[in-house]
């Protein structure tokens, strides 16, 4: 089960839980499951905020892998000059 | 507006142009006479991306008026290189990376080979101070000097 | 898209190759924004308001219209509703409509046959405005009762959601462990208030285009930009046209450092370009670059820091605010992020705000957000290891984080270079070399992200052999060198047989912007995979040439070669002969790749800083200064020390000289380089860097990326030397001669 961590911009969508455990083999999967047990977590997430999965900062999330035992961070994007 | 019919050198050739009586000299080397590689970067004589030769003598061509070139020579980035080749300059912020994104490039090099032309071996500080007309905002000028130093000794004929 | 790190010895990465764009930009050749003329094109200028903060009542610009020559006038009226676009805040930037929210702010343009005329016409145009009170600073935006800047702006990320108008856009919070608790267990606390002043990124090149636009409504825009796949997609906002309707072609660009990742003058020359029927150019004069690009956030921070005597990090604590200007969208999310980043707190809480004011709509300066917070973060720790009596390299040794620690922002971080950067520092002779009588030295920490994002390259071998790449980056800096380094290691083929083309959007796959440091990791990533593809595509050729299995054939120094062990009698095919016979073996070789790379390996840096300070006048020197930093692999290492030194004086000129001075009517009062001052090559020394590579698990050479973090460390490695030399902490940037001779009045005192 991947490890999600919830930073404090989208407590308020995981009501104050910040952090779950998830069955999920790639980030859209995950969403999917988060907005399952917390409806509107997609809507938070999807195209607004960038990820980090074990330790790899990913601008655009989706498609991507997760691991049986991934980390998976939510932050804010960063883009950079 | 009545325009001013201007003669004068510019690298070594004749030119005539006409041109307003506000207009910079930068404005009529870019404009008039196509000639791009002289930079604006203020216009007001701080930064001396648009530094040329004036009859010898090192410009900021912002500052200078179109129809002041009259009768006289001026020689721009244009015209450094030669049949020859490139510069000792030219070479040298090549070799050294003294350019990052290049823009303050003609302009400094305008003003370090009228260094050289005077002084053919300034020390580090000499450098500077005669350069701090010239912005550079990429570099740190670091790389700056060193080419210029490296220029003025392949230039004395010295190994580098 | 991430790749497994290769350890092969390098032939051409890491040597230092003149620049393939070297020439044309020694002899003035080069094409820079302002560079380009078009026969019948029209100079364009803008007006722009006299007021920080008022309301537009009318616009009469029958006057200028009439005059001989102008060819177009428009304002906010020619163009779609800011509210009906995808981006009202940037619409409303490039062009203003009921409101100006800042002085220099755009109202009107004119597009004449010279600029004398253009210039007269502006003028000429009537505006009449109600003037209303400017909000110039954050506390004034954030004070009870603050006039607001934008009726509709509610707070957002805020704990209570609230209806009341504010000028704070946003609130922001990164937490972790108990920091009342971690106090608590401190055996030393300090505690700081810091200020950083509005300052600008600088560079060189003034913004400048050129636009036509067809009947049709198909438009060509010849821009200086860090991103011409950026100014396509924001100026089809702005002016709500099909992306496909607009090619953008970057010119070489004077410098950006994030300045030039927005549009200003774009829209508005396609605008005045399809009512004249004629090319339009725009330049910006250096005071309209001052008054109406992008800045840097002012901010203000509180630190408070807390460790054990003997120096281990028990709970850190902090707040910035950052001013955004007249628009939200400043760099509060990096900044938090940035703080406290290198090291391990067990507790903290780092909170902050984005708050509107009435100054110019802050845009990006290298590492946003990151100098700001981190010369805050970094003057506290140094006055923690004071307090301590611990070496400031030996606390931050002790409490750096390394591959494995969980950063402030969350992940956990995979090879970094921290810790070798702080242990490179404390080795190096500039740390221990004897000061003199009067000087002083400070050190400090820097770190920046970098990015990965969206990436293409093509690679299209000649009939000779040679090579053209082609991607989509405006080189700011060398990136063409590094690219082409990236293809002939990849190739195995020499540096000069190949060339790069910064292509425009309709020649180059989709590329973000030259930015985030990204450019050498992600488009070089896209560069080595488009060469391998070139090298499957030549493995093949060879077989049929051959007439063996594909499989059998491996591509070794810039030849199909037969594996070991395979019996064909063949003679080992170059690129070039490869290339001769493309024709008869399927025809040209084209290889491409577009990626959206991910793990863009995190920066960290250490500066060490001498200063001298004049006691009569409140001058500061720098007389040393170095530069350490995590490069991962320096594919050119000139332009990675390039990058290094270039950020440091930047950020000498933060820490030293750059501000933005206002009056009270929020008018900029100096705004050209005369007054607004720049480092000059006599104000700064040599810039000693040392390039640490500890590589980039994620890219196939290691690279992490370069151009940001070396300006986040210098502004307390200067400030913390200053306070070294003079036994006083001044908490607010710049240290200009009149703060530090007034600090230093007051303490004799
Ligand atoms: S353009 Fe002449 S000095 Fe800057
Ligand atoms: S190289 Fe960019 S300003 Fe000097």
């Amino acid at each position: 089960m991947a490890r999600v961590f919830i930073p404090d911009h989208l407590a308020s969508v995981t009501d104050n839980v910040r952090e779950v455990e998830v069955m999920a083999s790639t980030f859209r999967e995950l969403v999917q499951k988060l907005d399952e047990r917390f409806p509107g977590a997609a809507e938070a997430i999807m195209g607004k905020v960038a990820v980090a999965i074990d330790g790899d900062i990913i601008h655009d999330p989706f498609l991507d892998p997760l691991e049986a035992d991934s980390e998976v961070h939510f932050l804010h994007r960063i883009e950079g000059g | 507006m009545s325009r001013t019919h201007v003669t004068t050198t510019v690298n070594g050739e004749r030119r005539e142009f006409l041109c307003e009586p506000q207009q910079s000299l930068l404005d009529v080397l870019r404009d008039e006479l196509q000639l791009t590689g002289t930079k604006e970067g203020c216009a007001t004589g701080d930064c001396g991306a648009c530094s040329v030769m004036l009859d010898d003598r090192l410009v900021c061509s912002c500052l200078v008026l179109g129809v002041e070139a009259e009768a006289k020579s001026i020689d721009t980035i244009e015209g450094i290189a030669t049949d020859e080749g490139l510069h000792p300059l030219q070479e040298k912020f090549l070799e050294h990376a003294a350019l990052q994104c290049g823009v303050c490039t003609p302009g400094f090099i305008v003003a370090a080979k009228a260094l050289l032309d005077q002084n053919p071996d300034p020390d580090e500080q000499q450098i500077r101070y005669w350069l701090a007309g010239n912005l550079c905002r990429c570099t740190g000028y670091d790389k700056i000097i060193r080419a210029v130093q490296d220029a003025a000794q392949t230039m004395r004929g010295e190994a580098s | 898209m991430s790749e497994a790190l290769d350890t092969r010895e390098y032939k051409v990465i890491g040597s230092r190759v003149v620049r393939p764009d070297g020439i044309d930009k020694v002899t003035g050749r080069a094409a820079f924004g302002a560079d380009l003329n078009l026969p019948g094109m029209l100079l364009g200028v803008v007006l722009r308001s006299p007021h920080a903060h008022a309301r537009i009542k009318s616009i009469d610009t029958s006057k200028a219209q009439a005059m001989d020559g102008v060819y177009a006038v428009i304002t906010g009226a020619d163009f779609p509703n800011a509210s009906e676009t995808e981006d009202p805040a940037l619409s409303a930037n490039v062009m203003a409509r009921e409101k100006v929210l800042y002085h220099g702010h755009a109202v009107a343009a004119v597009a004449a046959t010279s600029m004398a005329i253009a210039n007269a016409a502006a003028a000429a145009i009537e505006v009449d405005y109600e003037p209303l009170k400017p909000v110039l600073s954050l506390d004034e935006a954030m004070a009870d009762g603050a006039t607001i800047i934008d009726e509709q702006l509610r707070t957002a990320g805020a704990d209570e959601a609230s209806d009341t108008p504010t000028n704070v856009a946003q609130f922001m919070r990164l937490d972790r462990g108990d920091v009342e608790q971690g106090f608590a267990e401190a055996d030393v606390i300090v505690e700081g208030e810091f200020a950083t002043p509005t300052v600008h990124q600088g560079y060189i090149e003034p913004h400048a285009c050129v636009a036509t636009i067809n009947e049709g409504g198909q438009a060509n825009v010849w821009c200086s930009t860090q991103g011409h796949f950026d100014v396509r997609s924001l100026a089809a906002k702005v002016l709500k046209i099909n992306v496909a309707d607009l090619r953008v072609t970057a010119s070489e660009i004077g410098g950006g450092f994030g300045g030039k990742t927005t549009i200003y003058l774009e829209p508005v020359a396609i605008v005045m370009s399809g009512k004249a029927r004629r090319p339009v150019k725009m330049t910006m004069t250096r005071e309209e670059v001052f008054r109406a690009s992008g800045p840097a956030s002012a901010t203000k921070s509180r630190i408070k820091i807390g460790a054990k005597s003997d120096g281990t990090l028990t709970a850190m604590q902090a707040w910035i605010g950052y001013e955004a200007g007249a628009f939200p969208g400043g760099p509060l999310a990096p900044g938090l992020m940035c703080v406290f980043a290198p090291y391990n707190a067990p507790n903290f809480l780092i909170e902050g705000v984005d708050v509107l004011v009435n100054k110019p709509k802050v845009a990006a300066y290298r590492a946003p957000g990151a100098p700001q917070a981190m010369y805050a973060g970094e003057c506290m720790m140094d006055e923690l290891a004071r307090k301590l009596k611990i070496d400031p390299i030996d606390l931050r040794i002790l409490n750096a984080v390394e591959e494995g620690s969980t950063a402030t922002y969350g992940p956990k971080f995979k090879a970094i270079g921290f810790k070798a950067c702080l242990e490179a520092a404390k080795a190096h002779p500039n740390y221990t070399r004897q000061l003199a009588e009067g000087e002083g030295r400070g050190i400090a920490a820097g770190f920046w992200f970098n990015a990965g994002m969206q990436s293409s390259a093509e690679v299209h071998v000649n009939e000779n052999g040679t090579v053209t790449v082609i991607e989509g980056n405006p080189d700011i800096g060398g990136s063409r060198a590094s690219m082409a380094l990236m293809a002939a290691e990849e190739l195995g083929i020499p540096y000069e047989q190949i060339r790069v083309i910064v292509a425009d959007t309709e020649s180059a796959g989709y590329t973000n912007v030259t930015g985030g440091s990204r450019v050498t990791f992600a488009t070089g990533m896209a560069v080595i995979q488009a060469s391998r593809d070139i090298i499957t595509q030549l493995k093949e050729r060879a077989a049929a040439t051959w007439g063996i299995e594909e499989e059998l054939v491996e591509w070794e120094d810039g030849h199909a070669v037969p594996k070991p062990g395979v019996n064909a009698d063949v003679q080992p095919l170059s690129l070039a002969d490869i290339a001769g016979n493309a024709g008869r073996t399927g025809g040209p070789i084209l290889g491409r790749a577009s990626l959206n790379a991910r793990g863009a390996g995190p920066g960290f840096s250490v500066n060490l800083a001498d200063v001298k300070i004049d006691r009569e006048t409140g001058k500061v020197d720098v007389t040393r200064f170095t530069a350490i930093q995590d490069a991962g692999k320096a594919i050119h290492p000139s332009y990675v020390e390039g990058q290094m030194q270039g950020g440091a004086a930047q950020g000498i000129g933060w820490a030293l000289n750059e501000e933005y001075i206002y009056d009270a009517d929020g008018v900029m009062e100096n705004a050209g380089f005369l007054d607004y001052r720049v480092p000059v090559a006599s104000d700064l020394p040599m810039i000693d860097t040392q390039i640490i590579e500890i590589p980039n698990p994620t890219h196939p050479y290691g690279v992490r990326g370069v151009g940001e973090t070396p300006i986040v460390a210098p502004l307390a490695a200067v400030a913390n030397a200053v306070r070294d030399a003079t036994g006083i902490r001044i908490s607010e940037l710049p240290l200009s001669p009149p703060r530090v001779l007034e600090a230093l009045d007051a303490a004799e005192e």
